[in-house]
């Protein structure tokens, strides 16, 4: 059974102006993410390939089609079940290093766990774990306002594991970053699917990283291509 | 827990000046609270001292009109603490000296009421004395009025029960056996006091009623009364000055009316203070749906916030209103110096003894209402969440 698997999916966007009727972002698009190999989409801005992200993870429906977790139609979930889903199988990075601005960053990586309702000790540890593998043990008690960008986003990385999920799902995760945190941040994910043996579904613009992963689609007139 | 937690942090989150404008509504609800308890406690202190005046002198707890009850029976009630026959009737005043007349009411008891407790809490004789009844007890201010002396003969034209006519006028010139002064200057200017026995020689016993001061249980007391007699005809004294407490009862209630109106604005703030949390944190609540809490959670976290600032706004408000309750009477009396020293006049409210009260029942039910206000308008402003879809949101985050 694969974590994630992608069928017929097709979205369309209602326009702003009335009358215009709705345009197509994404056309009958099929994707399966492998256990333990990773996936890059790339294409160009605006083509749909975070729509086509957020879809997988369930943060948004399609218009046409299903999205399966671990075999689980996310359409047939209500909203608390889908939750749960979320929390436990599928980790998330953006881009924007989207961190909880009052937590530190301890705190932060702990949060989905916490959400899941695990036991605070149990949590600490774990991601004290996760941010001492990482290289932030001198850094986690500092709020995100005190950390750089790399660190930011090394917070976010231990987060998207803190839950030990069989998907990691990052949307342009080195796109804020400097060449040397993304080249750091990019070796770290790729790591992780080999060491860990998890799933890694990536969106990105860097060509280079896509194509360091095991399979690599292009997003093209809302149709996805294999390349690699 | 962690939602708690999170509501706790954004409540008073350092970010963006969120937690001044947290405090800023903490205090304003603490400041308003603390309002309605002081006004409601210095309300229901003058209040109580008019009702305690009423019920000590002018319509006692109790009235009964019985032909078989006498005092004796009803002191030996439980509950009762004390009851006294008397009898009421109206007349006019002439005093020939000074050529001034005026209609007066005059009362009579039947045992030396003067001396009962409750009595004497709001009733002094200033001179002349109150054992000496061969004459009439009039207030000082209708000494003032009449400008009467002590020992002089007023003359008095009574109703009294005729032989041919129902009522005939009966006019009598009694001395005048005293002064007194009470705490109601409405009863004062309008009643005298005389002997019982001399009055009901004049108009008769017949409509002679029993006042009584009762401590226990009202209900009780009016029940063992009906058991004694169940054709005894009883007036509470609520229903004795049912004008006068309905008035009281109904400017509480406008009160409370208009102080809710204030309330509101502060829940206004309450409301536009969460819209702007929630546009501050709009992307942390997409992101905490992206970790995997569920709708309803994020919008409890938002509604928790908004409700943390209520209690501890409220929990504030009611330990200062107490602190103030307490000290009401210090307060007063240092702002009528300052006004006696400005302008040389004392201010209304220290002339008038009170105990600023409020029941434990009056707070919680006070809490409870700037809660619920606050619930529904934390409610209103946390509305914008369920319509805000967490892709667009992060799509859109520009911070």
């Amino acid at each position: 059974m694969q974590p994630i698997e992608l069928i017929s999916i097709t979205k369309r966007f209602r326009t702003a102006e009335k009358g215009e009727g709705e345009i197509t972002i994404l056309s009958n698009i099929d994707l399966g993410v492998v256990q333990g190999q990773s996936t890059a989409i790339i294409g160009k801005s605006g083509s749909g390939k975070s729509t086509l992200l957020h879809i997988a993870g369930g943060l948004d429906s399609p218009s046409e089609g299903k999205v399966l977790c671990n075999g689980t139609d996310f359409a047939t979930l209500d909203d608390r079940h889908r939750s749960a889903l979320r929390n436990l199988h599928i980790g998330f990075i953006f881009q924007s290093n989207l961190l909880l601005e009052d937590f530190t960053a301890l705190e932060n990586v702990m949060a989905p766990a916490l959400i899941a309702g695990k036991k605070e000790k149990e949590c600490k540890d774990r991601a004290v774990e996760l941010l001492n593998r990482l290289g932030l043990a001198d850094r986690m008690n500092h709020i995100p306002g005190k950390l750089s960008g790399g660190e930011k986003q090394r917070v976010a990385i231990c987060r998207a594991l803190m839950n030990s999920p069989e998907v990691i799902l990052a949307d342009e995760p080195t796109g804020a970053l400097d060449e040397e945190n993304a080249g750091e941040v990019e070796q770290l994910l790729l790591d992780l699917v080999r060491e860990e043996g998890r799933s890694l579904l990536l969106v990105t613009h860097n060509q280079d990283f896509a194509y360091r992963c095991d399979n690599v689609y292009l997003l093209k007139n809302h149709v996805l291509t294999k390349e690699k | 827990m962690f939602g708690f937690r999170t509501a706790f942090r954004y409540a008073f989150s350092k970010t963006r000046g969120q937690r001044v404008t947290s405090i800023m509504i903490l205090v304003g609800i603490a400041i308003g609270l603390i309002a309605l308890l002081v006004i409601s406690a210095v309300m229901n202190g003058l209040q109580n001292a008019q009702m305690d005046q009423l019920r000590n002198l002018e319509s006692f707890d109790l009235i009964i009109k019985s032909d078989t009850l006498q005092s004796e029976h009803v002191r030996y009630i439980y509950g009762v603490d004390d009851a006294f026959r008397f009898l009421e009737t109206n007349a006019l005043l002439v005093d020939e000296t000074s050529e001034t007349s005026q209609s007066i009411r005059i009362r009579a008891f039947d045992g030396d009421i003067y001396d009962s407790k409750r009595m004497s809490q709001s009733f002094t004789v200033i001179s002349g004395s109150k054992d000496d009844m061969s004459g009439v007890l009039y207030s000082y201010s209708t000494r003032n009025r009449m400008g009467i002396r002590y020992e002089d003969s007023i003359k008095i034209t009574f109703l009294k029960p005729g032989k041919t006519a129902t009522i005939v006028p009966y006019t009598a010139k009694l001395p005048v056996s005293g002064f007194f002064s009470s705490k109601m200057s409405e009863f004062s200017s309008s009643t005298a006091f005389m002997d019982y026995e001399k009055l009901s020689g004049i108009i008769g016993s017949e409509d002679s009623k029993i006042a009584v001061y009762v401590s226990g249980n009202m209900k009780t007391v009016i029940q063992s009364i009906l058991a004694l007699d169940p054709d005894a005809q009883i007036i509470t004294w609520q229903e004795y000055n049912k004008a006068l407490y309905s008035a009281l009862m109904l400017e509480k209630t406008l009160m409370y009316v208009f102080l809710a109106f204030m309330f509101l604005i502060i829940c206004v703030n309450l409301k536009n203070s969460t819209r702007r949390l929630l546009s501050n944190k709009q992307k942390e609540g997409a992101m905490l749906r992206a970790l995997g809490c569920s709708r309803k959670k994020v919008n409890a976290i938002f509604l928790g916030q908004g409700l943390f600032i209520c209690i501890i706004g409220e929990i504030l408000g009611v330990i200062l209103g107490k602190i103030l309750i307490a000290n009401i009477q210090n307060i007063l009396d240092f702002v009528d110096s300052v006004v006696f020293s400005v302008s040389g006049q004392k201010t209304v409210l220290a002339l008038i003894p009170f105990n600023a009260s409020i029941g434990n029942v009056e707070i919680l039910f006070v809490c409870i209402f700037i809660f619920l206000l606050s619930l529904i308008f934390t409610a209103i402003g946390c509305r914008k969440i369920y319509r805000s879809e967490i892709m667009e949101v992060i799509l859109n985050a520009t911070y």
